[in-house]
């Protein structure tokens, strides 16, 4: 039995997380997101993932038009490759731009769906998977417990010493009770305990891909500024070669420092400048210069060194180029911009998406804290009727295991008499359990029942003024009382040193139940009102209505109800 | 001396396994039985119990009520509530009543005697938890321009002794922790009371807490 022990604390925050999990990105997309049949799609990089069979189909598409292109004009096979990877890096770029794009548009909607969710629902739809668990978990520890009670009367009543099986009745009643206690919130040192997730930080550290990256450019580089000078039948620089390499490798901090690369990069090239030495543009200047630009300008959250670092690269690279390079300087320009207006799309794209992202994030934690507020009160709800039904027997069998026990020395026949009345009491209250079903009919109620529950909620110090002209006698349905008895909790828990009035009247063929309090309003009444979202459906499955927000006066909260006279009183 | 005991429930079978218990100790008397709030407050005034065991939820008029009647009434007779968590929400409004302690249900049929008789003797403590919430309460709802008579006339030492007992400690305890022999211990508890005019601790140190000498 131990391990049920832990269940509340576990119990609600794991029970609204499976129903959201399962009502935002389970099987239920299609219901939420209708049209979004590619599924969970939940981060950029998930988006950006899907379909990267494109790129050996953009590279094939690219080969084929450079191919087409280089018959046309009979041009070299160089010619034929060098125009495959600008067409291929074209591609990419529009892949970039067209799938960022989507994303924005999907969070946007995503944000938007989350806007319009009405919170209401999902209150109630998390008090209905509560229930679910409820009926299967809080009441089990507790039957356990007067299961094992009645067995040990039985046993107890045959024993020849039955001191032991009566001791062990204590503890089970013992048990009983701080199971109890613990559901009936008593001990809420759990509640401000709220489970802090902490927001996945972007890693900033250079990672394997960058390293690859870098290793690839550079090797590009030196095989590049070798070999072109060969074909041309130039002796090789070293210097230039060296200066080529190095300035492929600054890609290397890529992810860390873009800023900082784009700085090196083009300092590189103004050292070319200054020691004459060209450094060679090749198919790494794409993965490179185009790479650090692109990454300059795509950056969301940018700042103004990167992006100071972006230009000086741009100015160096020109300078260089124009002055050593000339005959490259157009295609490097093309590169260059083709790089840097792709760069700010797919920027634009991002921040529109991120924006939306971010109301989506506050709009889920709002409606979690919701629907974690109506599953807390519906548990504490059940408990307390649970309570209603448990707590006097588990006192009297508690009782009657100390009289059995102190009795059996001298009086057995007394001991046995008292073993008896715990086996009945145990027995009648399973019976009692049995017909408690989370969500369920309570016992009926009388008016003098409600009258003792607000002499209890006065003892707790929550004074209360009832207005009624219904007799005494007159029997209540249960919604009646509950709605009373949650409210006034309500009043009692998060308006300490307020006063409460309830009026209960039956005219026409309705009864009204009015609960207001002076206590001072707070932004919390709203979420306080979903508390009550299984009580409202209750009241509503039996044709009523209940309305819950802030008083008339300006001052406090207020619960009106109104339930059809058929069930809400039966004199 | 016998001690004689009044026990108030409202259910007829507890009455009696509370009797039983009761009266199996020689130096207990069970002098009578009330079925709710005003038939206890009745046979409190003509029985004269030295101890009440009362139930709090009862629908004849409640335990809490009750308790602030008898003691009114008659100041010498002590009240311990019979409940079923020492937590529930009536432990500060029993205690400002004038209640003299707590029984828990589940507790065995010892510690259940030597409760009313520590309770008789005036010795009863509080536990921790009800201590705290104690605390809880007159830290979150003062009450302010709470100024008990006698207060000021206590001895540095004998506050400190307060000080200690508002944090549940008995009177050995008390005594290792000042340095004191448990005998001096005892007078500056009893010199405490006088003073205070409180006939036993726990109501001397509900007035610690008002007064919030206790947390100083």
């Amino acid at each position: 039995m131990a391990s049920h022990f832990d269940g509340r604390k576990a119990g609600p925050r794991y029970a609204s997380v499976v129903w959201y999990r399962h009502r935002c990105y389970g099987d239920d997309l299609g219901v939420v997101f209708e049209d979004d049949a590619a599924g969970a799609a939940h981060s950029y990089a998930d988006v950006m993932r899907q379909g990267w069979l494109a790129i050996p189909a953009i590279i094939a598409a690219a080969a084929l038009m450079a191919g087409t292109l280089a018959a046309l004009t009979s041009a070299s096979w160089i010619d034929w490759v060098f125009l495959t990877v600008l067409l291929s890096c074209l591609g990419g770029i529009v892949r970039q731009v067209v799938q960022g794009w989507r994303f924005a548009v999907h969070e946007r909607r995503r944000a938007a769906e989350l806007a319009d969710t009405h919170p209401g629902p999902i209150a109630l739809e998390a008090v209905r998977e509560e229930r679910r668990r409820l009926s299967a978990d809080i009441t089990r520890c507790l039957q356990e417990a007067l299961e094992a009670i009645a067995v040990d009367a039985r046993l107890a009543a045959t024993e020849s010493d039955p001191l032991p099986v009566v001791r062990r009745i204590r503890r089970h009643t013992q048990l009983a009770t701080g199971e109890l206690r613990r559901q009936l919130g008593l001990l809420r040192s759990d509640e401000t305990d709220r489970e802090t997730v902490a927001p996945a930080v972007a890693s900033r550290s250079v990672g394997r891909r960058d390293a690859v990256v870098a290793l690839l450019a550079s090797a590009m580089a030196a095989t590049e500024s070798t070999l072109y000078p060969v074909i041309e039948g130039v002796d090789p620089r070293w210097t230039s070669t060296l200066l080529c390499v190095l300035a492929a490798g600054t890609v290397l901090t890529r992810s860390v420092s873009p800023g900082l690369a784009a700085l090196a990069c083009g300092t590189l090239y103004l050292v070319g400048l200054v020691l004459d030495s060209p450094i060679r543009s090749g198919f790494w200047f794409l993965i490179t210069v185009a790479g650090l630009l692109w990454t300059i300008a795509a950056r969301v959250r940018r700042s103004a060194a990167e992006l100071a670092g972006g230009i000086f690269l741009i100015l160096a690279v020109v300078l260089h180029v124009a002055l050593l390079d000339h005959d490259n300087l157009g295609i490097g320009l093309v590169v260059m911009g083709v790089a840097v207006s792709g760069g700010f799309i797919v920027r634009l794209t991002r921040r529109a998406a991120s924006a939306s992202t971010k109301l989506r994030e506050i709009r889920e934690a709002e409606l979690q804290q919701v629907a974690d507020t109506a599953v807390n009160a519906e548990r504490e709800m059940f408990a307390r009727e649970l309570h209603d039904v448990i707590s006097h027997a588990i006192g009297l069998i508690a009782i009657q295991t100390s009289a059995a026990e102190v009795a059996w020395p001298t009086d057995p026949t007394a001991a046995r008499k008292s073993v008896q009345i715990i086996q009945d009491t145990a027995e009648t209250t399973l019976d009692e359990l049995h017909r408690l079903v989370p969500g369920g009919p309570a016992p009926a109620r009388t008016m003098s029942d409600l009258a003792a529950l607000i002499g209890r909620i006065e003892l707790a110090g929550t004074p209360v003024e009832l207005t009624t002209e219904i007799d005494p006698a007159g029997v209540l349905a249960p919604d009646v009382y509950r709605i009373v008895q949650e409210s006034l909790t309500n009043v009692v828990r998060h308006a300490p040193g307020a006063s409460a009035r309830v009026s209960v009247r039956a005219a026409d063929d309705q009864v009204t139940v009015e609960v207001t309090d002076n206590g001072v309003a707070s932004d919390a009444a709203a979420v306080r009102g979903y508390g009550l979202a299984g009580l409202a459906e209750r009241v509503t499955l039996a044709g009523g209505a209940l309305e819950t927000g802030p008083a008339s006066t300006g001052r406090g909260f207020r619960v009106t109800a109104t339930v059809p006279l058929t069930v809400g009183l039966a004199v | 001396m016998t001690i004689r005991v009044l026990v108030v429930d409202d259910n007829q079978l507890l009455r009696a396994g509370l009797v039983t218990i009761l009266s199996s100790d020689p130096e207990i008397e069970v002098v009578g039985e009330a079925g709710g709030g005003p038939a206890a407050v009745r046979q409190a005034i003509t029985l004269r119990p030295d101890v009440v065991l009362m139930d709090v939820e009862m629908p004849e008029g409640d335990g809490i009520t009750a308790t602030r009647r008898i003691v009114a009434g008659s100041p010498d007779i002590r009240v311990l509530i019979l409940t079923m968590f020492d937590l529930d929400e009536y432990v500060v409004t029993a205690l400002r009543a004038g209640a003299s302690g707590f029984l828990l249900k589940t507790t065995d049929p010892h510690t259940l005697i030597e409760g009313v008789k520590e309770a008789a003797a005036g010795r009863t403590t509080l536990g921790p938890t009800v201590i705290a919430r104690l605390v809880d309460s007159y830290v979150k709802r003062p009450d302010p321009g709470q100024v008990v008579a006698g207060l000021s006339d206590l001895t540095d030492r004998e506050l400190q002794v307060l000080r200690s007992m508002a944090r549940g400690l008995s009177n050995a305890e008390i005594a290792a922790e000042l340095y004191l022999a448990e005998t001096t211990v005892k007078t500056h508890v009893a010199r405490v009371l006088s003073k205070l005019g409180v006939r036993d601790r726990v109501q001397a140190v509900v007035i610690a807490h008002r007064a919030g000498v206790a947390t100083a």
